[in-house]
């Protein structure tokens, strides 16, 4: 009994491509089309400012598909945008994620095509960059600064094309690449004054990953440098882990900070960071955020009464703004340095951990951004 | 029992089936791989056709349809046109678009390129397996093959204190160090085994984490590019590394100032190919170890060891040395494998190199069933379904994680190869196993 | 036999067809309760198979069983256990580690709530014991009992379970002459108290004193009953293998020269400390067979392994023709001229996955001529094959055809082709005949004593005290580890070799 119906699966699955090789060819006759016609146009009517992506996608996906190439033909612009992820997914809470949202939203609001490729394995990076240059897309954003070198020969391969990467700045300038950097030590001021306004011991931690790394030695000084304009008696701990994966180790510094009498920790340094912070809530004291809003993260969307903020660097921002560029034909090669000034870097709401909080943190926290962007409030952060 | 099964000993000779079982013998061997992967890939259909993402189809939206199951049926040729396409994308991906020939070249380097370790790595194992040995460590040996080799292309010269050192001299050296490290490193489980009786599953599992502990510690120290932004070796020598077969020449402003070399220049890009030196070093060694396995005596006692230890002692076969010259054997194959990765492809050692290249040989190893020539079409199909994975994801939004189920799948296939012969009615191969062909189909 | 009396077991016409292999052909044939009904058949006459049917390990493709006069269907072993049919197998399926009692109840446990209820299981074996003579320590553990005391446990296992019938499969095996007996009288016991008994024996002389009725079997079919009275040993041996058997050992007297094999005071203990080898010495002279006759597991494995090389030894020595050959390599003692037979032939001798042409060259492929320089020599090793094949008669379609898929007398003629065509001096032979046709027993046979009068010195270790009677000029027994008595092929008779082999040795030693 079980045999047949096992055999009647594997028959209908083996019908599969055979009906899809007649649909694609009926898609050109009268009746079918007509349903196509209907399915797609179903979801404009719902949401009428955008473009579907169904209708879009057909348009490069077969060549064959004439029939949708007519009908996808009108709305679709001609800019094509490509996405290479990091390790990882676009929906996996990290940078991959906040690019693919910036390039949803150019999507929507500059009407460009998307497409994107999750890298499985490091030295996949210049075969999936090459995928879309090969095919002539537009922009290729590159998500990581692990994609440097790979971002860098596609460059000079295709040197008509153009290309972006996040989190990465050559030097000297490409002319065809711009790097999307963020002033993490901005993000991270206004972060450290939120904590040096919550805390009560005048005593605040922050865990960081490598030290080597730029951006987080930039994170914890603008932490520091935040905390002290608001308090100059304040003391900071800072403690850097040799690692970005080691939840655990960034767990037990926070631990060693919140015996010392550190009643606000800031984690800057991946899952090592997310594991400072995660502790240190569970321990009862205020923790900050890195990156992107830990609250959706690492919190999984509460309830965090304990994260008091998260200091952001706004990637999805970074990545429509270079859209943008190329949309209005005003890409060029260098860098982009997000900071408070273009909307680059934020800091995050304060979800759960309101009522927590003085009542005119909020008012605070703006004056100081609109200072950091105005020019009149300075870091002073600088790495040598 | 099986005794009883056996034909009398008054059996005559039947001459009648010989002649056709040895011209397509082969064929019976692959049949059930072939058949797995088959399976898998149909089965990869279906999951496509019910999981194709929202932005490449039609809302569903209750005023439009009136449930769910009109939805689903409503957006059935759009289902199966993705499907399609995802497969289209999948083959154009690695083999190029056929209506757009000049997209060929690149695709087939590409897929060439990815296969040239996983058939390195695949031999490698294949040699342990067919030792009756599992070497879960070709991951770590590969690492210390990259190691041992960039070690050498990048750093020779200043050992001599020398600016640059003949490609005669260079290269060789650099292949003979990786080629060496992967083998020390496959020698110390092996001796293990031989001698103490650790199993070399947990030894080889464990040499990993050092060989991933010994690399990350020297490309952050002693070996690290300090003008790199990346973790990083710096370049290779490029009297080091092995050439590429035809490409525009290098910009060496990309490669640390290095002019690497290739065989045929072009000024196409059609013909700008990362195609190297590495897949004919591959294939070589395809055939070394076809002759090894099939014409001499080690070969011989490597299968006697495997197949029958006992035998193999009561033959007088050294079990130790066999053990021990297979694991170093296997070791220097996956060795060679990080150093053609190395000084062929990469010209650099980065931290985040390989990841999995030495996991994915075992399943090449299985699915070729250790025959060193089978290696290569299933090398092949692995590095096939890489490369096209990126074209199958850009046309229908597929996540890329379908290429790993269809991987996985071919594996359960062909460990379980009663599944795949029960569906497809497929007798036992011959071999003095019991044929129970008459309990099925009732 | 009376008519009227209904079988406790009828089968009909049962027919099982294995690829190429007709394992049973039309089988027919009745059990009365109280009878002990022996099969005889050669290895692969289809004994098992039909066992194996009965007791629902196989499906038969034709034929019916009918259990007390009604159509019965046997899926599997609980049907059969069911239906009050007990097996006793050659291997025992006991644990080791567990109780008489224990095992004897393991899966149809007597439960009190969840509680195990022992006392009344101890109590019902204890009564089982008593009632058919089976005598077993209900407490003790399992492993520490004798083979002949396992044996009994199997058998309660079975009563314990109800059973009305019982197979025993070749229960002699293992067993010394004389626990052999008393197996028999406790068969007669149970047969005695109504129970129905079928044994399977290859054993001439057993069935003649055991069995009430016997079954020829041979190649799937039922070929002829007899009647244990009046059957000779030689009409039964004609019936099993379908022609007149020689059924003793054609030889001339020994000539026996210089030691070849010299072994001193060899000990040995196992990897828990238990004695294996006790000073264990002997001499095997040019030109004669020692024979080593005792049950198996007491020693002789390890002996032989010994003086072969594959068992290291911590103390005593070994001279082949003067030379110390003690803990050398295994190739090493091969090439200075020592043919072995090991016991597994399986597992030991052969490679079963491998082509006969391969298995022909297992111990010299190194060696030219198969070997070239670096390769093999193809041709050299075929030419071997081919003449091998026909000088020992293997039967089979091919050169290339896998060892494993040969019987097993055609398997044993490709050992003894690849190691009697070496430059021998010493021939060990390790149950040389185990398990093969009758066929291929004279001609393994006649080979060895061939070697012996070519003058070769033989040891021949046998579990079948026949065949050690058979061969040998000289017989010692081995006995837990230790040589307890050797004795001229003249003075070795059935009786005394069996005391010997059951570790009695007052008599035996005048």
């Amino acid at each position: 009994m079980n045999k047949r119906i096992i055999a009647f699966m594997m028959l209908l699955v083996l019908m599969v491509p055979v009906l899809a090789a007649c649909g694609t060819e009926t898609a050109a006759t009268t009746a079918p089309a007509a349903t196509a016609t209907t399915a797609a146009a179903a979801p404009s009517a719902t949401a009428a400012t955008e473009p579907t992506a169904a209708t879009e996608a057909t348009a490069v996906a077969t060549m064959a598909a004439t029939a949708e190439a007519t009908t996808g033909g009108g709305a679709t612009s001609e800019i094509k945008i490509g996405l290479v992820t990091d390790v990882g997914k676009v929906d996996d809470g990290t940078f991959n994620q906040f690019a693919f949202e910036g390039l949803k939203r150019a999507e929507t609001e500059l009407g460009v095509k998307i497409d994107y490729i999750e890298t499985i394995d490091p030295k996949d990076y210049e075969k999936n960059i090459e995928q879309f240059a090969s095919q002539g897309y537009d922009l290729i954003i590159g998500v990581g600064f692990l994609m440097g070198d790979a971002i860098k020969a596609a460059a000079a391969k295709y040197p008509d094309l153009k290309f972006a990467i996040v989190d990465f700045a050559y030097e000297p300038a490409l002319a065809n690449v711009k790097g999307l950097v963020f002033s993490e030590d901005e993000s991270a001021f206004i972060a450290g004054a939120l904590a040096a306004m919550v805390s009560k011991s005048g005593k605040i931690g922050a865990v960081g990953g490598k030290e080597q790394v730029p951006a987080v030695k930039k994170f914890v000084l603008g932490y520091e440098a935040g905390a002290m304009y608001v308090n100059k008696d304040i003391v900071v701990s800072k403690v850097y882990i040799d690692s970005f994966t080691d939840p655990t180790a960034g767990g037990e510094a926070a631990k060693t900070q919140i015996a010392e009498g550190a009643d606000v920790i800031f984690g800057a340094g991946g899952q090592t960071g997310s594991g400072a912070i995660k502790t240190a809530a569970d321990n009862d004291v205020f923790v900050i955020g890195v990156d992107q809003d830990e609250y959706n993260t690492t919190f999984k969307k509460g309830p965090a009464p304990k994260l008091i903020t998260s200091a952001m660097k706004r990637v999805d921002n970074a990545v429509f703004d270079v859209v943008k560029e190329v949309v209005d034909g005003k890409f060029q090669g260098g860098v982009y340095l997000g900071n408070a000034a273009n909307g680059g870097i934020d800091y995050a709401p304060f979800h759960d951990a309101e009522s927590a909080l003085p009542a005119d943190a909020k008012a605070k926290l703006d004056e100081i951004k609109k200072g950091l962007a105005d020019g009149s409030i300075k870091t002073g952060v600088t790495l040598n | 029992m099986s005794n009883e099964q056996q034909a009398p000993a008054e059996t005559k000779p039947t001459t009648e089936p010989k002649p056709s079982k040895r011209r397509f013998g082969w064929l019976n061997e692959a049949i059930v791989p072939l058949l797995a992967i088959l399976t898998a890939v149909l089965i990869g259909a279906v999951i496509v056709f019910v999981s194709i993402p929202s932005n490449k189809l039609p809302a569903f939206d209750l005023s439009l349809y009136g449930s769910r199951s009109d939805w689903f049926f409503s957006t059935l040729p759009e289902r199966l046109r993705v499907t399609l396409s995802a497969f289209t994308g999948l083959f154009s991906g690695a083999f190029g678009d056929w209506t757009n020939p000049s997209s060929i070249p690149v695709a087939m380097s590409n897929t060439l390129v990815e296969s040239t370790p996983y058939i390195l790595a695949g031999l490698a194992v294949a040699v342990t397996f067919k030792a009756g040995l599992f070497n879960v460590g070709a991951e770590g040996q590969l690492l210390m093959g990259a190691l041992g080799s960039v070690a050498v292309a990048a750093f020779m010269p200043q050992w001599f204190g020398v600016a640059s050192l003949p490609t005669i001299i260079h290269l060789p050296a650099a292949l003979l160090a990786g080629v060496i490290a992967g083998g020390l490193w496959g020698i110390i489980p092996g001796y293990l085994r031989a001698k103490t009786g650790a199993h070399e599953v947990i030894t080889t599992i464990m040499l990993n984490y050092i060989a991933l502990q010994v690399m990350d510690y020297l490309i952050n120290g002693v070996m690290k590019d300090k003008s790199a932004t990346l973790q990083r070796t710096p370049f290779i020598h490029e009297n080091a590394a092995l050439p590429r077969i035809i490409s525009k020449a290098t910009d060496p402003s990309l490669t640390g100032g290095q002019a690497y070399p290739r065989l045929f220049t072009t000024t196409s890009s059609t013909w700008d190919l990362r195609i190297h030196m590495g897949i004919v070093l591959a294939f070589l060694m395809v055939g070394f170890i076809w002759w090894l396995m099939n014409r001499t005596p080690k070969g011989f006692e490597i299968k006697t060891v495997g197949e029958n230890p006992e035998a193999a002692r009561y033959a007088g076969m050294s079990i130790t040395g066999t053990v021990v010259g297979a694991m170093g054997l296997s070791g220097a194959l996956a060795g060679l494998a990080g150093t053609s990765q190395v000084i062929g492809l990469e010209y650099n050692l980065k931290a985040v190199f390989s990841s999995g290249l030495g996991f994915d040989s075992l399943a090449i190893a299985l699915l070729a069933k250790s025959n060193p020539i089978a290696i290569v079409p299933a090398a092949l199909f692995w590095g096939a379904l890489r490369t096209g994975a990126g074209a199958m994801q850009v046309n229908t939004g597929i996540s890329i994680n379908l290429i790993q189920i269809i991987q996985a799948l071919v594996i359960m296939f062909i460990a379980a190869d009663q599944i795949v012969r029960w569906i497809y009615r497929i007798k036992q191969a011959e071999g003095g196993k019991i044929t129970f062909n008459r309990s099925w189909g009732k | 036999m009376t008519a009227n009396v209904v079988p406790a077991l009828e089968v009909r016409n049962i027919t099982k067809q294995f690829p190429g292999v007709l394992a049973n052909d039309h089988i027919s044939f009745t059990l009365l309760p109280g009878e002990i009904h022996a099969f005889l058949g050669e290895n692969g006459a289809g004994k098992s198979t039909l066992m194996n049917i009965l007791y629902g390990l196989y499906d038969p493709d034709e034929g019916e069983i009918l259990i007390n006069g009604k159509l019965a269907k046997i899926k599997n072993p609980a049907d059969a256990i069911g239906l009050g049919l007990g097996m006793v197998h050659q291997e025992y399926a006991l644990v080791d580690t567990l109780t008489v009692t224990e095992n004897i109840i393991l899966g149809t446990e007597l439960r009190k709530g969840p509680v195990l209820n022992a006392k009344e299981a101890s109590q019902r074996v204890r009564e089982l014991s008593e009632q058919y003579g089976l005598a077993v320590p209900p407490d003790a553990i399992v492993g520490d009992l004798p083979v002949g005391v396992q044996q009994r446990v199997e058998i309660l296992k079975a009563l314990y379970r109800n059973v009305n019938m019982l197979i025993l499969d070749e229960p002699t095996a293992v067993l010394t002459p004389q626990e052999a007996d008393d197996l028999f009288r406790v068969m007669r016991e149970l047969a005695d108290k109504g129970k129905a008994l079928i044994f399977i024996t290859h054993k001439l002389r057993e069935v003649r004193e055991v069995a009430d009725r016997i079954t020829v079997l041979r190649r799937g079919k039922v070929v002829g009953d007899a009647d244990p009275k009046t059957a000779s040993e030689g009409q039964l041996a004609a019936l099993m293998v379908g022609r007149d058997v020689v059924l003793k050992v054609d030889k001339t007297a020994a000539n026996p020269g210089d030691v070849v094999l010299k072994v001193r005071n060899l000990n040995l203990r196992d990897d828990r400390g238990l004695t294996v080898l006790d000073d264990v010495s002997i001499d095997v002279h040019a030109g004669e067979v020692l024979g080593i006759a005792g049950v198996q597991g007491n020693g002789q494995t390890e002996l032989v392994e010994a003086i072969t090389g594959l068992q290291a030894l911590p103390s005593g020595s070994i001279e082949l023709l003067g030379k110390d050959i003690t803990n050398r390599p295994p190739r090493s003692i091969t090439e200075q001229g020592v043919a072995y037979i090991p016991e597994d032939r399986k597992g030991t001798g052969l490679v079963l996955g491998y082509s006969i042409r391969d298995n022909l060259v297992l111990s010299t492929y190194y060696k030219p001529p198969f070997t070239k320089g670096l390769t093999f020599n193809d041709q050299a090793i075929d030419e071997n094959a081919k003449e091998l094949i026909e000088t020992f008669d293997v039967r089979t379609p091919s050169a290339t055809t896998t060892a494993g898929s040969l019987s097993g007398g055609n398997q044993q003629k490709i050992i003894v082709a690849r190691e009697f065509t070496r430059k021998n001096r010493l021939l060990i032979a390790s149950q040389p005949t185990r398990g093969i046709d009758v066929g291929s027993i004279e001609f393994i046979h006649n080979q060895i004593i061939k070697q012996r009068d070519a003058g070769l010195a033989v040891l021949l270790v046998s579990a079948e005290l026949d065949e050690v009677l058979a061969l040998a000029d000289r017989v010692a027994v081995m006995y837990h580890g230790k040589i307890v008595g050797i004795l001229p092929i003249a003075e070795a008779t059935r009786e005394r070799v069996g005391l010997l082999m059951a570790g009695i040795q007052e008599q035996a030693n005048v």
